[in-house]
């Protein structure tokens, strides 16, 4: 048996699928965090899975997926921020708590 | 001209204004505070007359990673205004005394910086690190006000919203790649008909046409999936049913100037993005499925009679005003579903208009929460006596949110629906029309307290300069362009021509 | 290709044969006469006290956003690196206005006390 690209991108949408998962069973905001990263390196897997099909001269694919570490980052540094500020306010981060916006 | 530093400058101008903001009000808090919103308004007059200065024929540059063309210049210069009239109404408003303003401020240009390379970006990268750029500091935003539980919470669940759609939309542009190889736009479009490489073994494959070959019978699925997934993140920064859950909470918890800009910046550049990626991959669409307009035009009709029908409901104005974003976000999209250049072209004028009717609105309102505390429906009774000019002003936006003669709001609607009957979309123009009927119920909701309600409370305190401009400018935009719209139309059709597909 | 994976397969598979056999005959074989003071913390550690699910303090947070900073700055730096002599000046001002731009964010970080330990 050899390991094609198809057999990346099962692992990839696999992985997706956890992370989609875990973001929509997860009370907890960090635990939905961590289901958004997971979906973001499953992307990442797909992107240098296909850089490496379209050959070794183009970058294309590596290029986007450090992008896309950067911006997985960010997000995750922006939302660790806001889950501490809502911490304090209100002593919770189960996400189901956060019901006082209504119409 | 690979390396054109002329055609970042409107970019560079945002930027560097926000870094140099960052690092004085590191250096002097309060003189960085005071001088904040109005060197905010000059840096988007800098941006704006830099972005004019660009009107010319497209031109690629950066490796092809954005372009530079009419439409990028039409899209910076509503940012660069929306960004003006934000910085003006923020510069005395009350809830944020407690927060860092310089940083405030800073973020706004930040996002706009974001929005901006939205507008001008040709490369999957550079789109998907702009959409995140500009999420993210959004998210920020809309939590700002320090110690506030409604801000903290509306900036955590646009997060979470936010961050999931991002996702999504991200594996939607990994697909787009793994079948064309190629990240810029016009090769994906070139790439795209003759996608399905043989993913059986490594290296380098020949390229099978779609109908030879085992992968391209897979392709159209993926492909078909491709464009889903990306639809969600753009719906999502549009604010399109279904993917509107966030918009609420978001516009009543966020500081109200802040869900001004989001409603109308942070939906542009979603609609720039939408526009850029239809108009540029537009034969490819067309081959690979046919009729993709129904799509569109699906979720337009959801977002309408959804936006409507909850809206009117609402007792906080700041809701209210949100599912009216969604109706107008459903309204705006039907322009791109007619497909033809009247159509493309609706959608610009219909956002150059909303822009200015929908800050009014907006910056009404926070004056108005700003004087009398309150942002619900009962505190807006007898308005029309205890501050006649804030009451009239109101009224005004949001009949021209209503889309009543001669205002604004009417030409917007006009042209979007002029152009889905030139294509004979006939049952699409009916229900927009009636989702525009039920609308003005929605407004009156807001007006009648104003007029007919009993006055409470004592009469409004006055209210700061600097916002008293912004709402100034955008009334004379609600009025004139409601007289006088056809330079904008004009300017729309130069800005899409370049762009639409050569048949 | 096939018999390399296999071989991995039956490590995997005696790999855990053998865990599971000492365990097992281990269980077997040894008395078992259970007292409190078998069960306390042997030889060294202390007694635990409190319960193990504690908060960490918020500092570490602000460190660790901090640290975000100059993680994800590598990424860009190394590919840089690798190719920093074919790519030439022009490539290493453009790094040094992006170290730039972080270095105001550190030192604004820094103004703001959020590297202060106290």
């Amino acid at each position: 048996m050899t390991i094609t690209p198809l057999h990346f991108v099962g692992v990839s949408a696999l992985l997706f699928g956890i992370g989609l998962l875990v973001v929509l069973t997860r009370r907890n905001a960090i635990g939905v965090l961590m289901g958004i990263e997971l979906m973001l390196n499953a992307v990442n897997v797909q992107l240098v899975t296909f850089d490496r099909v379209y050959g070794p001269e183009r970058l294309d694919g590596q290029l986007f997926s450090l992008f896309v570490i950067t911006v997985a980052a960010a997000e995750a540094v922006v939302g660790l921020a806001l889950i501490l500020a809502v911490y304090r306010s209100r002593g919770t981060v189960a996400v189901d708590d956060l019901h006082e916006l209504r119409g | 001209m690979e390396y054109d530093w002329l055609s970042l400058l409107p970019h560079l101008i945002l930027a560097g204004g926000a870094v140099v903001l960052v690092a004085a009000g590191a250096a002097s808090r309060r003189f960085a505070g005071a001088v904040a919103p109005y060197f905010t308004v000059a840096v988007a007059a800098a941006t704006a007359a830099a972005a004019l200065m660009l009107w010319r024929e497209p031109a690629s540059s950066w490796f092809g990673a954005l372009t530079v063309d009419p439409f990028f210049v039409i899209f910076a210069v509503i940012f660069a205004a929306t960004l003006a009239l934000v910085a003006l109404l923020s510069a005395r408003y009350a809830p944020l005394d407690g927060s860092d303003r310089p940083e405030y401020y800073a973020l706004l240009i930040m996002v706009t910086c974001a929005v901006t390379f939205m507008a001008s970006a040709t490369n999957l990268v550079l789109i998907y690190v702009a959409i995140e750029f500009s999420s993210i500091l959004s998210y920020i935003l809309v939590g700002y006000v320090r110690g506030d539980r409604l801000s903290g919470e509306a900036g955590l669940k646009y997060f979470l919203y936010g961050a999931v759609a991002s996702a999504v939309m991200l594996l939607g542009f990994g697909l787009l790649y793994a079948m064309t190889g190629a990240t810029d736009l016009a090769a994906v479009a070139a790439n795209l008909p003759h996608m399905g490489r043989s993913f059986e073994t490594w290296g380098y494959v020949t390229v099978v046409t779609p109908s030879g070959g085992a992968a391209a019978t897979l392709s159209p699925v993926f492909i078909f999936l491709a464009f889903g997934l990306i639809l969600v993140g753009l719906g999502y920064k549009i604010s399109a049913v279904p993917f509107h859950m966030w918009a609420p909470d978001a516009y009543q918890g966020a500081p109200t100037p802040v869900a001004a800009f989001l409603s109308v910046a942070s939906k542009a550049s979603g609609f720039a993005v939408i526009l850029r990626l239809v108009l540029t991959l537009h034969g490819a669409l067309d081959l690979v499925y046919g009729g993709w307009t129904k799509y569109l035009a699906a979720l337009a009709v959801a977002s309408m009679v959804f936006g409507v029908v909850v809206g009117i409901v609402q007792t906080d104005v700041r809701r209210l005003l949100a599912y009216s974003s969604i109706a107008h976000a459903g309204f705006a999209l039907l322009g791109i579903v007619a497909d033809t250049q009247l159509g493309f072209a609706s959608v610009i004028v219909y956002l150059v208009l909303y822009a200015a009717m929908n800050i009014g609105a907006f910056g009404t309102v926070a004056v108005i929460g700003h004087v009398t505390g309150g942002y619900d429906l009962k505190d807006y009774a007898g308005m029309g006596r205890r501050h006649p000019v804030l009451a009239a002003a109101l009224a005004v936006f949001l009949l021209a949110l209503a889309g009543i003669p001669p205002l604004s709001g009417f030409f917007a609607k006009f042209y979007v629906l002029a152009a889905l009957i030139d294509r004979d979309y006939i049952f699409l123009a009916v229900v927009a029309i009636l989702a525009s009927v039920v609308a003005l119920f929605l407004y009156a909701r807001v007006i009648k307290p104003m007029y007919f309600g009993k006055a409470e409370g004592e009469d409004v305190r006055r209210f700061s300069p600097a916002a008293a401009v912004a709402l100034v400018i955008c009334f004379l935009f609600t009025l004139l362009l409601g007289v006088w719209p056809q330079l904008l139309v004009a300017w729309a059709k130069a800005a899409i021509i370049p762009l639409l597909p050569r048949i | 290709m096939l018999t390399d994976y296999a071989f991995v397969a039956f490590f995997i598979v005696f790999g855990c044969f053998f865990v599971a056999a000492a365990l097992i005959g281990a269980w077997f074989i040894r008395p078992q006469r259970p007292s409190r003071i078998k069960g306390d913390i042997y030889e060294c550690g202390e007694t635990t006290r409190g319960t193990s699910w504690v908060q960490y303090n918020v500092r570490f947070y602000l460190v660790a956003l901090a640290f975000v900073i100059f993680d994800v700055e590598v990424a860009f730096l190394l590919p840089w690196a690798v190719a920093a002599k074919r790519l030439g000046l022009y490539a290493f001002v453009e790094m040094m206005i992006f170290v730039g731009i972080l270095l105001v964010a550190l030192v604004y970080a820094w103004r703001k006390g959020a590297l202060k330990w106290a």
